[in-house]
């Protein structure tokens, strides 16, 4: 392919020159599988067959099948109406097989459920939904393709064996469509329609008859309806039948091959169906003609009360009966004319013994018989109808007489006179006793017996019972065939699937672990702050019994003063700066609380309790001290009156105007500034705090409250000395108090009009703006003190800090000792010659107003605000230059530092009274602290807020206790 | 030089096809056009063999099915003794009267819209390659991606099916069985999903090239 330059030609692969592909084959065969699928469904496709129905209840197009002996053999494909829209017309698919046999034996109905009086039938259907049924007989015929379904199901199919009959009754009596026919109480078979015949005279009912039970039947059975209820009266007296409920709603129809010479029967042979069994019966015997003996007997006396049908018997066995009565013209030998009745009999020979067909030797038998004295004779049957039937006696002493056979139109049988009018005058009286007796009463009662169940059976509502139950069962199975039911199952297992899902999940998570775990935080929680309440109120009475003891004492001046500046302190606090501060606060105590929640988990509240122990130890110590106050109180009050008298008005004006300086210095630009700075200082503390939560500074405080406890109880003991050392104080004051102190006071008056001027200058008024700045880059310091991890270090610091507490409360262990010191002390001060220190102290005061008064001194403000220039620029130097590492690595050496105070403050006995000037802020503090502060409304909303989430936890838990099933389904 | 100058001018380079090279798809070697592979004896061709041929094959083979498979119910659902038979539009009609739109909307595309569109598409593609219709390339390119792509989702009703059969087996109350469409269904899928498999996409260029193929 390749030349020598090494340069290919080209590819031309084509695609595949007319070469087919074996690929063909894929869809040739595909091809013929469908063909194939096509061909074999549609040549299984029998034939459609068209039924018409009257309504369409309960059938669907596509669905409904069409069932024979259970077996579905087609579908209804689709259902319309007739031509003319009179009625339904459904068109069924059925199966090849049976095709053939959908001939005119074939009979299609619709099964559905129904209550008749015969019982419940197609229950199943109330959940499979209505089908059609067919049914033919065993024999292929001549197929059609239309039929019409019968209006309900036919009492017996096609395809049951057996054999249908026709009755014939003159009327139609109580027999309803599906009475049973009986045979000894049995049931073999059942009426299945009842019409009029075509000329109107009978009743016609079409029977059908069960195998076996079909081979009872000859052309000798004779039917009779069954009667619910039957009066008899008869020679045994009045007897009232009354058959089984289900007969006296039915009606039935009995029968009995009463004679042997029946012959096989042919389908719908058509029988009489007598109105009782007794007619029946009788009627065997009339229509046999071959084999009966028919004979004629002329009676002289009246015929009255014979009637056609009476009996004929002999020795009382019954063998015939009359068949009819009839006047006769007869010729006498004498040539008049005379009537004779002629009444005709008819004998069945087979009740003599003879056997059937053999009527010659019965006529012999008879002609011997009459020749031995056999004759006929009217008996009565009756006493009460009167009525007559036929006897035949033997009379051996008779007249001689022969049967005459050649007599027209039956041969004659000789008749002798009955004997009945001999006792009818018997008879009479006998009647008459029987005439008194209340026969009409027990008539009457049995003909309302009669009417009555005749009312029951014929009432409305007994006839619309089977309707409604059936109209019950067509709604609950509309019901169960609804769509709606049919979707049911599957939303129900989407909702399972849903609610497991969640369970796994719930399980997954743990939940149901950590809430336990939280509970039992919480109750540990409760326990604890329970305890460390109950040592609040000893507390609290010690704290109130101190207070009482400071409101006794006389504090009143100085407040007019202040007032002015708290005005001015006002104007701050209402700075916009200043608004932002609350939110910063409350930011600040959210994230204290969650800080006490990290303490409650420390379990600070024990040593909480602690301390408040200690401190109400040290609260009475204090109590029991200043029982000794109001003395030097007065004391103090002597000294103020000293002072009174004193120049002070001077003083005062001097001081008035620094204050007036310091509210013209609150009032600057700068002062109004530094809340905004103070509040961005606040945000960073905040941010700073929430360091400090995450540092692990809650365990740190718990321990520096322990030691701080330590410390309390050894100032509780210290305090124990407290009262001797005031008392030395009182007298240091007596002693003052006779002090010339009228020079000292003209020496500090003037000192503060200097400090006055030195405040009103410029330079003075300058500073709150460098302030401000100053501020402003602490706060910044602030943040980056943030950003670097200086919480951690600080909770290193807090270490130390306790170790620090702890020496101090070793330190204040020795504070009793100190306290005997500082007496003695105090007493030799009370002896030292104080006039000369207090000469020295006015030169002093002198020579510090002539250096205030001195020229250089009006620069020194704008030195100060120079100076404090240079810090802010120092301060912004420090933290560009990383100082928040710096201040890191110092905090660091102030944990060292801590260290090292621990050991110094073994020494530092004297800082003991630096220790209780801190106490009275700490004092002031707490009574700054009020029940409507910002703080105080915090710490109450947290409590509600726990409370709230405390009831919350107990709602839900109350919940799943009643419902668990919340958990799944939600609330 | 005659074969270089029977190259066209172009601005991208030789390529393998137009050097007389064919790669092997077995081995990877490029080799100089032949009937095997001098490395791994592979039959070397530069475009699928008969591709538009077996292209045609299969997507007849699936259209076949996809007839049974849209006439012959795809479930058969007995429940409380009732039986009903649904078609893949059957389905999709019953869903869209009971509300269920979205499922039904699910359902219609990936049983309907996508094979018909998948058998739409590469007849496109299999006429514009031997028409050599001027289409562009890149277009049909794009569309053949995306067909073949797109063509294994036609199977989750297979498996919707598969997977009903298995679990709704509840006896008188409830149970599913297969219709015939569910085979054909089946196959009808893989017969496309083979029929695109089958076509070579460097056939839409070359068709291009070269004129109507001459197949």
């Amino acid at each position: 392919m390749s030349d020598p330059n090494g340069v290919a030609e080209p590819v031309r692969e084509t695609q595949s020159g007319g070469r087919l592909s074996m690929v063909w084959l894929a869809p040739l065969i595909a091809l013929a599988i469908s063909l194939g699928i096509a061909w074999s469904s549609w040549s299984n496709k029998g034939p459609l067959v068209e039924v018409i129905l009257e309504s369409a209840s309960g059938l669907e197009a596509g669905k409904t099948v069409l069932k024979h002996k259970d077996v579905e053999v087609g579908v209804v494909e689709d259902i319309g109406f007739t031509d003319n829209l009179e009625k339904v017309r459904a068109e069924v698919r059925v199966e090849n097989e049976i095709a053939p046999y959908l001939d005119q034996s074939a009979a299609f109905w619709v099964v559905r459920p129904e209550v008749t009086a015969r019982g419940i039938s197609g229950l199943d259907t109330v959940l499979s939904g209505s089908y059609l049924e067919v049914s033919w007989d065993s024999e292929r015929g001549k197929p059609r393709r239309k039929f019409t379904a019968l209006k309900t199901a036919p009492l017996s199919k096609p395809s049951d064996d057996g054999i249908r009959l026709r009755l014939r009754a003159a009327d139609g009596g109580s027999m309803t469509v599906g009475a049973p026919i009986l045979y000894k109480r049995i049931e073999v078979g059942r009426v299945e329609s009842k019409k009029l015949s075509e000329d109107g005279e009978r009743v016609d009912f079409d029977i059908f008859v069960d195998a076996p039970y079909d081979k009872l039947l000859t052309t000798a059975t004779r039917f009779w309806m069954r009667s619910a209820v039957a009066v008899e009266i008869g020679t045994n007296g009045a007897q009232l039948k009354v058959d089984s409920l289900a007969s006296l709603l039915r009606g039935g129809v009995s029968f009995e091959t009463v004679t042997t010479d029946g012959a096989p029967l042919e389908p719908l042979h058509s029988f009489v169906l007598y109105q009782g069994e007794e007619e029946a019966r009788r009627s065997a015997f009339v229509d046999q003609p071959g084999s009966q003996l028919r004979l004629s007997v002329e009676f002289e006396s009246s015929v009255r009360g014979l009637d056609i049908g009476a009996p004929v018997e002999y020795r009382g066995l019954r063998i015939g009966e009359v068949t009819n009565v009839a006047a006769n013209l007869r010729n006498d030998t004498d040539g008049d004319q005379a009537i004779s009745l002629i009444v005709t009999i008819v004998i069945s020979p087979a009740r003599l013994g003879f056997e059937a067909n053999q009527r010659e030797d019965s006529i012999a038998f008879m002609q011997r018989a009459v020749r031995r004295g056999l004759r006929a004779r009217l008996k009565s049957a009756s006493l009460l109808t009167g009525s007559l039937f036929v006897e035949l006696v033997e009379q051996p002493n008779a007249d001689v007489a022969l049967l005459d056979e050649l007599a027209e139109p039956h041969p004659r049988m000789p008749s002798v006179p009955s004997d009945f009018e001999d006792f009818t005058a018997s008879a009479e009286g006998v009647l008459n006793r029987i005439n008194n007796l209340p026969i009409e009463d027990m008539m009457y009662s049995a003909t309302e017996l009669l009417r009555n169940l005749n009312a029951l059976a014929s009432a409305e509502s007994t006839a619309a019972v089977p309707g409604q139950v059936s109209d019950l069962l067509q709604d609950a199975r509309d019901l169960i065939g609804s769509p709606g039911l049919r979707e049911a199952p599957v939303d129900l297992a989407a909702t399972l699937a849903a609610a497991r899902e969640l369970m796994e999940q719930v399980r997954d998570a743990g939940t149901a672990e950590a809430l336990v775990a939280a509970l039992e935080d919480a109750s540990a929680a409760a326990q604890a702050i329970t305890t460390a309440t109950e040592t609040v109120p000893l507390f609290l009475a010690s704290a109130t019994a101190l207070s009482t003891e400071l409101t006794e004492l006389p504090l009143t001046d100085l407040v007019s003063t202040a007032t002015t500046l708290l005005d001015n302190a006002d104007k701050v606090v209402a700075a916009e700066g200043m608004a932002e501060i609350p939110a910063n606060l409350n930011a600040s105590i959210r994230n204290l609380r969650e800080i006490l929640e990290g303490l409650r988990e420390a379990e600070t509240a024990k040593t909480l309790e602690s301390v408040l122990i200690a401190s109400r130890e040290a609260a009475n110590t204090v109590t029991a001290a200043s029982v000794n106050i109001p003395g030097m109180v007065s004391t103090m009050t002597g000294i103020a009156d000293t002072v009174n008298e004193l120049p002070l008005e001077d003083l005062i004006l001097a001081a008035t105007s620094i204050v007036e300086n310091a509210d013209r210095l609150m009032a600057s630009d700068g002062m109004q500034q530094a809340p905004e700075a103070l509040a961005q200082t606040l945000d960073a503390a905040r941010a700073l705090l929430v360091d400090l939560k995450d540092a692990n500074a809650a365990q740190n405080l718990s321990e520096a409250l322990q030691a701080a406890r330590d410390a309390a109880t050894a100032f509780s003991r210290a305090a124990e000395g407290t009262p001797e050392l005031i008392g030395r104080f009182n007298a240091i004051a007596a002693n003052v108090e006779n002090l010339p102190l009228n020079d000292v006071v003209a020496s500090v008056e003037s000192l503060i009009a200097d400090a006055n001027s030195l405040v009103a200058s410029d330079g003075m008024q300058a500073a709150p703006q460098a302030l401000a700045d100053t501020l402003n880059a602490a706060r910044a310091l602030m943040v980056d003190l943030e950003r670097a991890d200086t919480a951690q270090k600080l909770a290193d610091a807090l270490v130390a800090a306790r170790g620090a507490a702890d020496s101090a409360g070793t330190a204040i262990a020795g504070i009793p000792a100190l306290t005997a010191r500082l007496t003695q002390l105090a007493d030799k001060a009370n002896a030292l010659p104080i006039e000369g220190l207090l000469a020295s102290t006015t030169m002093v005061m002198q020579d510090a107003d002539r250096i205030l008064r001195a020229p250089g001194a009006e620069q020194i403000p704008g030195s100060i605000t120079a100076a404090l220039d240079q810090v802010r620029s120092l301060v912004i130097e420090l933290r560009q230059s990383g100082t928040a590492t710096n201040v890191n690595g110092a905090l660091v050496s102030v944990a060292g530092a801590g260290e090292s105070f621990q050991a110094l403050t073994r020494n530092l006995a004297i800082l003991i009274p630096r220790l209780a000037s801190v106490a009275d802020r700490v004092d002031s503090v707490l009574s700054s602290v009020e029940v409507g502060s910002e703080l105080n409304y915090e710490a109450v909303t947290a409590l509600r807020e726990v409370r709230d989430a405390a009831r919350a936890i107990t709602t839900l838990a109350s919940t799943v206790e009643r419902r668990p099933n919340v958990l799944l389904l939600g609330k | 030089m005659d074969n270089l100058a029977n190259t066209r001018t172009r601005q991208h380079g030789l390529t393998a096809r137009e050097a007389g090279l064919i790669a092997c798809t077995t081995c990877g070697r490029l080799d100089r056009a032949g009937l095997v592979c001098a490395r791994c004896g592979a039959t070397l061709s530069s475009r699928y063999p008969d591709s538009i041929q077996r292209t045609l094959a299969w997507l007849a083979a699936g259209i076949v099915c996809f007839i049974p498979a849209n006439l012959y119910p795809m479930l058969i659902t007995r429940t409380l003794g009732r039986e009903e038979k649904n078609t893949i539009i059957g389905g999709v009609i019953e869903l869209v009267n009971y509300g269920s739109y979205f499922v039904a909307i699910v359902v219609g595309v990936a049983s309907i819209v996508i094979p018909v569109a998948k058998f739409v598409v590469i007849g496109l593609l299999v006429a514009s390659i031997r028409r050599a219709w001027p289409l562009d390339p890149h277009a049909r390119l794009h569309l053949y991606e995306i067909t073949e792509f797109i063509g294994r989702w036609s199977m989750i009703d297979v498996f919707v099916v598969a997977i009903l059969v298995a679990l709704v087996q509840l006896d008188f109350v409830a149970s599913v069985n297969p219709g015939l469409a569910a085979v054909s269904f089946a196959l009808s899928v893989i017969f496309t999903m083979l029929a695109a498999q089958s076509l070579d996409p460097r056939l839409i260029w070359d068709s291009i090239e070269e004129g109507p193929s001459d197949e």
